[in-house]
C-alpha cells in the first residue's frame, strides 16, 4: 500500500527531532535502514519492579501499516503477565483489536510501557506471572520480575542507538540453557506456594 | 455553520441501529464457540487472527464497491426464500423509487465507503459537465483544508494524520481529471488510496464528535452510564473495520456538510427513509439493511 512509506518517513522525521528531554523514557529508531523494522528501548516505570531496567523492543511493520498495527515484542526477557515468556510477545489492546491508524509507533511504545506499569493478571500471556498476582503473592511476583531485570535488562537507554545492546544478541528464553535457568529461578520462588498446596492436599 | 444542529441529533438517535456487518458478525460468533479452554489473551489473539482472515476473505470475494445493478435484480433473489414477506414488499417500493444500487464490501467500512464513493462520483459527474471548477468542489476542498487544524486541535498527532489528510486532498484535486470509471477503479484499488481516504472519514467523524462533545455525549453513553467521548472515538469510530452507528453518520455529515438519505429496509414492508440533517436534499442515498449499507441511485440519477 502506498501510504506506509509516506507515513513512516513522517514518523521517522518526528522521532529524530525528539530530544532526551522530550521523551526521557523511550528511544525509538529505525533498524538497519529498513522503514519496516524498528527498535525501541523503554525505561521501566518508576515504582515498579522494572524501574531499574531498560527493555529493548522489536517492532515490525507491514506495508498495510498504519491501517494494520505494528507487531511489538520484547527482545529483552521480562517477567510480566502480559508478556509471553518465550516469544516476548506483548498483549496490548491498542496493538490488537483497538489499534487505530491515529496511533504512531511512538504511541505504541508508550502503551507498552504503560503495560509494564499496569499488569493485567486476568488474561495473562504468562500464566505464572498472572497466577502470582491473582493469588496476591505480589512479593514473589516482584522478586521474580526484579531477578529477570537484573539478569537480562539494560541499565541505560543506548545513547545513539548505534551501540548494539548486550541483550539483543543473546539467545532468548527459548535458548535451552538460559530458559531452564530462568524458569528455575521462579520455580524456586514458587516452591512455598507448592508447599502450601501440598500441605493442604495432605491435611485434607 | 452546523446544518444538523441539536434537534436532528436528538430525533435521530432514537433509531440507533444495530451496527454490525452481518456476515462478519456471524462468522466471528461461530469462531468463538470452541475456545473455552484457552486463556483470555490466547482467545483474543485467536479472535483477531480470525477476524483478519474473515476480512481478507471478504476482500477477495467482494469488490470494495460493485457495479451498478437494478434494485429488484439485486435484492429479489436474496430475499426470495425469506419467510418475512415484508422484505419483498419493501423491495417493490424501493424499486419504484430508485433505479439502481451498488453493493458495498461488507467489511465494517460500508457506511463510510458507500458515502464517500457516491459523493465523489456525483462530484466527478457534475464537474465533467462544466468548464470551470464547480462551487461544490471548491467548497469541499476548503472544508478538507480547514479540517487539518481541527484534527490537531482535538489532539491527533500530526505525524499520524498528515498522510491521510494529504491523500484526501490529492484525491479532491484529481476530481476534474477523473471520469466516473476512473474513479471507480481508483476506489476499488486495494493497493491505492481507497482504504486511506475511507479511514480519513472516520477521523473526520471522530473530530466532529470531539469538537462537539457536549452535544454528542448524551448519545454515546457507556455501560457505566457515563459518556466518555474520547474512548468512544478510540474504540467505536477510529478502529479500521468498526461498524458505524448514527452518531458517526451525523458527525460526518456535519463535518463535511454533505447530507445523506438512508432508506431502511426491514421486514415491516414499509421502508422508512431518514435524512441527515433533516430537511436537506441529499444526492448521496444509501440503503440500510440491518448491519449493512449499500449505495442507491434515484430514478433521475
Amino acid at each position: 500500500m502506498i501510504g506506509w512509506a509516506k507515513r513512516l518517513r513522517k514518523e521517522l522525521q518526528e522521532v529524530r527531532q525528539l530530544s532526551v528531554e522530550d521523551e526521557p523514557d523511550i528511544f525509538l529508531r529505525v533498524h538497519e535502514d529498513s522503514l519496516l523494522e524498528w527498535r525501541a528501548w523503554i525505561r521501566g516505570p518508576h515504582d515498579t519492579p522494572y524501574a531499574d531496567g531498560v527493555f529493548e523492543l522489536e517492532i515490525k511493520v507491514t506495508t498495510e501499516y498504519p491501517l494494520s498495527p505494528p507487531t511489538v515484542r520484547f527482545a529483552t526477557p521480562v517477567f510480566h503477565p502480559n508478556v509471553h515468556g518465550v516469544t516476548g510477545e506483548v498483549c496490548v489492546d491498542i496493538l490488537k483489536s483497538e489499534w487505530t491508524p491515529a496511533w504512531t509507533l511512538l504511541a505504541a511504545c508508550r502503551a507498552v510501557r504503560a503495560v509494564l506499569e499496569h499488569p493485567n493478571a486476568d488474561s495473562p500471556l504468562n500464566c505464572d506471572a498472572g497466577n502470582l498476582i491473582r493469588r496476591g503473592a505480589l512479593e514473589e511476583f516482584e522478586d521474580l520480575a526484579r531477578t529477570a531485570v537484573a539478569e537480562h535488562a539494560l541499565r541505560e537507554i543506548p545513547s545513539s542507538g548505534a551501540t548494539p545492546s548486550p541483550g539483543s544478541d543473546k539467545p532468548r528464553l527459548r535458548g535451552k540453557h538460559q530458559g531452564s535457568c530462568f524458569y528455575w529461578h521462579y520455580l524456586l520462588a514458587l516452591s512455598p506456594i507448592f508447599g502450601v498446596l501440598i500441605m493442604q492436599a495432605v491435611s485434607g | 455553520m452546523n446544518p444538523a444542529g441539536d434537534d436532528s441529533a436528538t430525533t435521530t438517535t432514537t433509531t440507533t441501529t444495530e451496527a454490525a456487518d452481518g456476515d462478519l458478525q456471524r462468522a466471528l460468533e461461530a469462531s468463538l464457540r470452541d475456545v473455552g479452554t484457552m486463556s483470555a489473551q490466547e482467545q483474543d489473539r485467536l479472535t483477531i487472527d480470525q477476524l483478519n482472515d474473515i476480512v481478507a476473505t471478504i476482500a477477495q470475494e467482494q469488490p470494495m464497491v460493485g457495479a451498478k445493478v437494478g434494485i429488484s435484480e439485486a435484492l429479489a433473489a436474496e430475499y426470495a426464500e425469506n419467510p418475512m414477506k415484508g422484505f419483498a414488499l419493501g423491495i417493490d417500493i424501493l424499486n419504484a423509487k430508485y433505479s439502481a444500487m451498488r453493493r458495498v464490501r461488507k467489511d465494517g467500512n460500508c457506511f463510510y465507503r458507500g458515502f464517500l464513493y457516491r459523493y465523489l462520483e456525483a462530484l466527478v459527474l457534475a464537474q465533467q459537465q462544466q468548464p470551470t471548477t464547480i462551487p461544490e468542489l471548491v467548497r469541499i476542498r476548503e472544508v478538507v483544508k480547514g479540517s487539518k487544524k481541527k484534527l490537531l486541535d482535538v489532539g491527533y498527532d500530526e505525524s499520524a494524520m498528515d498522510m491521510f489528510w494529504e491523500m484526501f486532498a490529492e484525491l479532491l484535486d484529481q476530481v476534474p481529471s477523473l471520469t466516473p470509471d476512473a474513479l471507480h477503479l481508483k476506489l476499488n484499488d486495494e493497493q491505492g488510496v481507497s482504504n486511506h481516504v475511507v479511514w480519513f472519514c472516520r477521523a473526520l467523524s471522530a473530530t466532529q464528535i470531539k469538537l462537539n462533545a457536549d452535544r454528542f455525549a448524551p448519545f454515546i453513553m457507556g455501560e457505566d452510564g457515563l459518556a466518555d467521548v474520547d474512548k468512544f472515538c478510540r474504540t467505536e469510530v477510529e478502529p479500521v473495520n468498526h461498524e458505524c452507528e448514527q452518531v458517526q453518520i451525523i458527525a460526518l455529515t456535519e463535518m463535511l456538510q454533505v447530507p445523506v438519505t438512508i432508506e431502511y429496509l426491514d421486514a415491516s414492508g414499509h421502508p422508512s427513509s431518514i435524512v441527515f440533517p433533516e430537511g436537506a436534499h441529499p444526492t448521496v442515498k444509501l440503503l440500510y439493511r440491518p448491519g449493512h449499507y449499500d449505495i442507491l441511485y434515484d430514478t433521475t440519477d
